[in-house]
Order: structure tokens, then C-alpha cells, then sequence
């Protein structure tokens, strides 16, 4: 018995020193290979610091994207790494809604990548978990032409006056249309023409209910409509969940606003109402706007509705060519449709270096690279994003050709709203759940309102 | 010889169970000391070092806020008619798979199935059921003349859609109660047969009493999964609309990852820890008085 019992510990000694041991030899096979990303190569630099540029050094770069966007990146990364021979860049990509938890998650665990993709919608409530190396010194080191990139831009990437993350595109707001629908005649038996570069909503309004149809091919207003089996939509929006990138820049149009100065909810005006009464009419009356259980029905994204192929105009970012083009939707485009005067809204997505780096060195030459001269060309080369760093402008329209020239003339209706962390809460905390009904004609605006109202106290 | 052994078995003891030892301790009882430190500091990222210490400020700002009181009614719903549903669905399952048909092994596998696929697919297949333009549900009852219902964007609907989505996913209980019935003597049903008892008495005064203890296990596990629920809430409907899916663990997850508040998802935790391991209590204690251990006897 007693011989047995010794016997059972040794075992179970050798077992655990085994699973040690194992634990043991994947680490040291881990940082000997290199192949890792994050974790070890930040474990693997400590010693490193500071970098020198002889000195072999890993860096982490993280950012969100489609699979496509992520090669795209890795490809810009290759060129600075053939560039930049002592540095090496392991990236880590994510979908837009993890790459945010995943990047509080770093942020709470110490685990930040040296350099990441920074959104002009966060930087406040990031800013203030002091995730962010302030730039200004260290671009005035390496010398960074800041004039290069329009100052609004750089605006909406500071953080108490200070530099904290350096725009690296000048993603727009526009409006899309689907061509084919437009002119084939069994999509489009009333003929009706395709937007103008520059409309109305009344214009819109007429043309959306002409490519509304119903089962028997009969438009909304027409005797004998069948609201109830519509099969084509005349356009697709839902403001009251797109409220940062479409309800914002249709107040403006109308003079209205969002939110006030002190950050309190603007949205009790005569002409923020009008827009959204006007919002309620073409979607609950008049049904030539898709409501939100029919956006869920055609694939639950707003800014890919034509691609469906039964939705003739939705609003989207220049981003979303990118899915046209896979899902061989042919389409065209035009500025927002405007109340008053045309408005739109910039979204400027950007680099930051993490407060925590331990590569400092090469955090900054790859921020520098990526949102300097060299680096934007290369992303103006391929195409897909528009640059922020004026010198890849023409860059850009070389590649991209004059059918885009209209994501780069639309940035001068952009809108100068900055993200404060109240409008942050609006718009993805409170907005949609209290909104997104009542602005598609389903529930008591008023209500909504006020309550949203108070949640912003 | 016996005490040497004894003396023997407490190390060996300890030596087997430290592996479990090691991990309750880093994963349960570090993190939930952490948990409890910061629910009373105002520090918005763990492993902040500099906070302050605020008191009761989370537990005053929680019950403060419109969007905890909603989360909490919401999974208050779930518990108190989710869980009686829900088990009373498995309850029902297994008597059925119980029955001595022919080809009864191959519906038990069918109905356990659904809950061999993830959750994240299963959520998916239920969007598509209950869409309201192009779902299979709005299809079949448009058959019947009835009206387009939008179930997952109905204030009032979207909750039994997830309690309906729960009752797919109840393989594993159903398992549980099919195996305690199975265990049920037979000789209890020939014997109320001989005293003329019916079915419904048969049911309610042995099947009942003697798969009370499975009703009991499945009933808690229920009531935790319930109170916890969260995946159901966020791939059907982000916990709208208008709030009305939006769960206490969405809410904790809000706080954390959105709000960027984890003192405040900290304080949330400690709180449905408390909750639930006080409905964990009542529940074991009323156990005394409804549930049967034929062991005991």
C-alpha cells in the first residue's frame, strides 16, 4: 500500500514536471521561431529598448478590416519592411466590432500592440484610458510634414490640443445607387432616371418611388399597391442606427445638429424634427424606404443594400466599393441627398502608438511611414482607400480613376463635429436602441426623444 | 501502519487536487478579489494604478442607472418564465423520447442534435426563421392568412423568441430527465396499475417524486444559464430593441467594452454573483421540501 501510494506521487510528480516541461518547450520553440505575433514579440523586445537601427527589432500593428483590407495592409507592411530591413511588423487583424474589444481587452491586460488603428470616433474615451503616445514631439523628431494633412483632419485625432494619432485616410460619406436596376426596364418600368450629382431629397424622393415596386410591378401612390409584397425598394436607410455617419450630416443639411455644444441632445429643434418626420413619412407612409426588419431580411447592413439587388439607392462610405466591386454590383454615385444645403461626414481613420511600447524607435518610423508621403502613395496606389496625406492625392486619382474623383470633392461638404465622449454614448450606446424604431415610423418618437434626452444628463 | 498512511494521504491528498487548487485559485478566486477591489475604486481599466477608492459610488451609480433596472427586469423575465418553460419543454421531450416506438433511438438523436451546433449558428438559423420579410415563420402563417409579425424587432416579442431559441437548444436537459426516468422502478407503475391509478396520477405522484432530483439539477442550471444569458441577446437583436433584450450580462459587457467602465462592469458581476448564488441558496433549501432522494429513505 505504502509502496503503491509512493509510486502514484512519483507519477504524478513526472506528470506535472512533464506538462511543465511541455509548457516550457513551446515557449522557447515560440520565441526562437519568431512566430508568434503580439505577446512575444513585445516579451521578446523588452531587452531591446531602445531600439537601434542596426538591431533587429518586432513590432505588433493591429487593425480591423475585411480579409481583403488585412492583405491589402500586410502588403503596405512588406513594403516598409523592405524599406526598414531591422524592423519586423507582425499585424494582427480583426472585424470592426471585436478589433474594438479586443483593443479594450489589450488595454486592460498591458497587452497593447507597439502601433494600431485608431478611429476619430473613440479617441476621446480611448484618450482617456491614456492608451496614447502624444506624436507632437516625436514627429517634430523625425521631421513628419504635418501640413500635409488638412487640419480638420488632424483635429478630430487630438486629444487635449495634443496629437495622439495621425489620420491615415479620409473615409466619406456618399450616396450609391444601383445602375443595372436603373436600366433595365423590368427593374425600372417608369423609367426613372438616376440621380443627379448634387439632389434633393425631393428628387430622390420622386425617383425612390418610382423603383419601388410591388409583386405586380405597381408603384407606391398607384391604385392597387401591395404595400404589404413589395419586391424592390427604392432606397435604404435607417437613421436611427447610422446616426454618426447619415441622421448627423441630414441635420446639418436642414441647420439642425445633433447635439448641442455642452454635449446635451439637439435634437428638439423645429428643423431636426422636419428631418426626422420627413424620415418617418417615406418609410411608415409613403414605403419607399426599406424598414429595419427589412434591412435584417436583405443582410442586416444598410451601406450594402443595392448590392442585394432588390434596393435601387443607400447611403454608404467609399469603403464600400470595395463590395460592390466582389459582389459585381455595378453602381454609381452622388453626394448625400440634401435638405437645404449638401452636407456629409469625413471619417478620418488613424494611426496611434501605444503609451505602453517598449519600440518606441520603430513604433514611430512605421506611424511616419504609413501616414507620411511614402506610405499613403502606397495605399493611394492600391486604390481602395483614400488618402489623407495630400502628397497621394494624385496618387490616388491615378489609380482610382475620375469615376472616384467624387470621394475626394466630397470631403468639402464635411461636417466639423467632433466625437466628445457624450456624443460617443449617443451614438453607440443609447442612440439605437431608443431611435431606431421610432425613426423607421414604429413607436413614439416623442417618447424616444425624451427619454434618450435624459440618458445624455 | 494505518496512522503512517494517513500521514501519507494528507500531502497526496493535497499533491492530487492542487492542480484544481491551482486553477480555482487563478482563475475564480484572483480574479473575483480583483473583481471586488475595483467595484470600490473608480479605476475604468484593471490594473490601473492610479484610482482612488470611492466607496459604495459603483453600487449607488448601478441602481441609479435606467438601463440596469431594465436589465435586470429583463432577466428577471427570463428566469421566472424562461426557466419553467424551458424545462417544462425538456420535461416534455423526454417522455416523448421515452416511448417504446419503433425508431425511437434515431428521434433521440435528432432532437439532441441542435444542441451539438454552436450557438452562434443556431442564433443565425433562428434570425433567418424569424425574419419578418423573408422568414419561414411569416411564410407559413401567411399560408393561414395571417399578418407579418416582426418578432425580433417587437418590443414584446423578441423575449419569447429567445425563450423558443432556448427550448431548441435543450438537448443536454433532455438527457438528463430521459435518464431519470429510465431509472423510474417499474414495479411503482404495475403496483398504482393494480390500485387503479391513471396516467396523470401515475405522472404527478411517482415520475414526478422520482426524477424530482434531475427536475432540481436542471431547474439551477437553468436559472444560472438565465441569469447569464448573453449570446442569444446580442446575435439576435443587440438586446433591442428599445432595451428589451438587453440582459444583465449584456449590460456588464456594455459597461466593459463599450462604456469603458470596468469598475462598473465589476460591480455588475459581484452583484449577479450575489444574485445568483442567493436563488442558488432558496432554491437548494426549498429543495428539502419538494424533492425526492429515494438514496435517503
Amino acid at each position: 500500500m505504502k509502496t503503491n501510494g509512493k509510486i502514484s506521487l512519483l507519477a504524478l510528480t513526472m506528470s506535472i514536471a512533464l506538462v511543465a516541461a511541455g509548457c516550457g518547450s513551446n515557449n522557447n520553440s515560440n520565441s526562437s521561431n519568431n512566430s508568434t505575433p503580439a505577446t512575444n514579440a513585445g516579451t521578446e523586445n523588452t531587452a531591446a529598448t531602445p531600439a537601434k537601427e542596426a538591431e533587429p527589432v518586432t513590432i505588433t500593428y493591429s487593425q480591423w478590416g475585411t480579409a481583403e483590407e488585412l492583405q491589402r495592409t500586410q502588403e503596405l507592411l512588406d513594403k516598409f519592411m523592405a524599406a526598414n530591413k531591422n524592423i519586423t511588423v507582425k499585424m494582427e487583424g480583426k472585424d470592426w466590432g471585436s478589433y474594438w474589444d479586443g483593443l479594450t481587452a489589450n488595454a486592460a491586460g498591458g497587452t497593447l500592440p507597439d502601433v494600431f488603428k485608431t478611429s476619430f470616433a473613440f479617441i476621446e474615451k480611448y484618450a482617456e484610458l491614456g492608451i496614447f503616445k502624444e506624436l507632437d514631439g516625436p514627429l517634430k523628431d523625425v521631421g513628419f510634414d504635418l501640413n500635409n494633412i488638412d487640419p480638420s483632419l488632424l483635429g478630430l485625432h487630438k486629444y487635449k490640443d495634443k496629437q495622439v494619432s495621425l489620420p491615415i485616410d479620409a473615409n466619406v460619406i456618399v450616396w450609391y445607387y444601383n445602375k443595372t436596376l436603373f436600366s433595365d426596364p423590368k427593374t425600372n418600368p417608369k423609367g426613372a432616371k438616376e440621380p443627379s450629382l448634387e439632389p434633393t431629397w425631393a428628387e430622390i424622393e420622386e425617383i425612390a418611388t418610382k423603383m419601388t415596386l410591388d409583386k405586380n410591378g405597381k408603384n407606391p401612390g398607384e391604385a392597387g399597391f401591395n404595400a404589404k409584397n413589395i419586391v424592390q425598394w427604392g432606397m435604404s436607410i435607417s437613421p436611427g442606427s447610422t446616426i454618426d455617419w447619415f441622421l448627423e450630416p441630414e441635420l446639418w443639411s436642414n441647420n439642425a445638429k445633433l447635439v448641442n455644444d455642452d454635449g446635451s441632445l439637439a435634437l428638439d429643434t423645429p428643423e431636426a424634427k422636419e428631418v426626422m418626420d420627413y424620415f418617418i413619412d417615406i418609410t411608415k407612409n409613403k414605403k419607399i424606404n426599406t424598414t429595419p426588419a427589412q434591412i435584417e431580411g436583405l443582410g442586416g447592413q444598410v451601406g450594402l443594400a443595392i448590392s442585394t439587388g432588390k434596393v435601387a439607392m443607400n447611403p454608404g462610405g467609399n469603403w464600400n466599393i470595395n463590395n460592390f466591386k466582389e459582389a459585381k454590383t455595378e453602381y454609381g454615385t452622388t453626394y448625400l441627398p440634401k435638405f437645404k444645403e449638401t452636407k456629409t461626414v469625413v471619417q478620418p481613420a488613424g494611426m496611434a502608438v501605444s503609451s505602453s511600447t517598449k519600440n518606441e524607435e520603430a513604433a514611430y518610423k512605421l506611424l511616419a511611414w504609413l501616414a507620411g508621403p511614402e506610405g499613403q502613395t502606397e495605399l493611394a496606389k492600391q486604390g481602395y482607400s483614400i488618402p489623407a496625406n495630400k502628397a497621394a492625392a494624385d496618387a490616388y486619382i491615378a489609380t482610382a480613376g475620375e469615376a472616384n474623383k467624387i470621394f475626394l470633392d466630397a470631403q468639402k461638404f464635411g461636417i466639423i463635429s467632433p466625437f466628445t465622449v457624450k456624443k460617443t454614448d449617443l451614438v453607440w450606446t443609447y442612440g439605437e436602441q431608443s431611435l431606431k424604431l421610432p425613426l423607421a415610423g414604429d413607436g413614439d418618437l416623442e417618447a424616444a426623444l425624451k427619454d434618450l434626452a435624459s440618458k445624455m444628463k | 501502519m494505518k496512522g503512517s498512511l494517513r500521514k501519507f494521504d494528507t500531502p497526496l491528498f493535497f499533491l492530487y487536487i492542487a492542480p484544481w487548487l491551482i486553477g480555482f485559485a487563478l482563475f475564480f478566486l484572483i480574479p473575483f478579489g480583483t473583481s471586488v477591489f475595483y467595484a470600490f475604486t473608480d479605476a475604468r481599466l484593471p490594473g490601473s494604478v492610479d484610482y482612488n477608492f470611492v466607496g459604495l459610488d459603483n453600487f449607488i451609480d448601478m441602481f441609479n442607472n435606467p438601463i440596469f433596472g431594465k436589465s435586470l427586469f429583463n432577466t428577471f423575465y427570463f428566469v421566472v418564465i424562461g426557466v419553467p418553460v424551458v424545462t417544462t419543454g425538456m420535461l416534455l421531450l423526454a417522455m416523448l423520447l421515452n416511448l417504446n416506438v419503433k425508431g425511437i433511438a434515431v428521434f433521440r438523436a435528432f432532437y439532441y442534435l441542435p444542441t451539438l451546433v454552436p450557438i452562434v449558428a443556431t442564433v443565425i438559423i433562428w434570425k433567418l426563421v424569424f425574419n419578418s420579410e423573408f422568414g419561414i415563420l411569416n411564410a407559413v402563417l401567411s399560408t393561414f392568412g395571417m399578418a407579418k409579425t416582426d418578432w425580433l424587432g417587437g418590443e414584446h416579442t423578441i423575449k419569447p423568441v429567445i425563450i423558443i431559441l432556448q427550448v431548441w437548444i435543450s438537448g443536454s436537459g433532455v438527457l438528463i430527465f430521459l435518464a431519470a426516468l429510465k431509472n423510474v422502478p417499474k414495479h411503482l407503475y404495475e403496483a398504482a396499475h393494480i390500485d387503479g391509478a391513471g396516467r396523470f396520477r401515475n405522472f404527478f405522484h411517482i415520475t414526478l417524486p422520482m426524477i424530482s432530483p434531475s427536475i432540481l439539477f436542471v431547474v439551477i442550471i437553468q436559472t444560472m444559464y438565465n441569469f447569464q444569458l448573453f449570446t442569444e441577446a446580442l446575435l439576435l437583436s443587440r438586446g433591442g430593441p428599445n432595451y428589451a433584450a438587453y440582459t444583465f450580462v449584456y449590460n456588464i459587457y456594455k459597461s466593459a467594452f463599450t462604456d469603458l467602465r470596468f469598475n462598473m462592469a465589476m460591480t455588475q458581476s459581484i452583484f449577479l454573483f450575489a444574485l445568483i448564488s442567493l436563488i442558488t441558496f432558496v432554491l437548494m433549501k426549498l429543495s428539502n421540501r419538494f424533492v425526492y432522494y429515494e438514496s435517503e429513505k
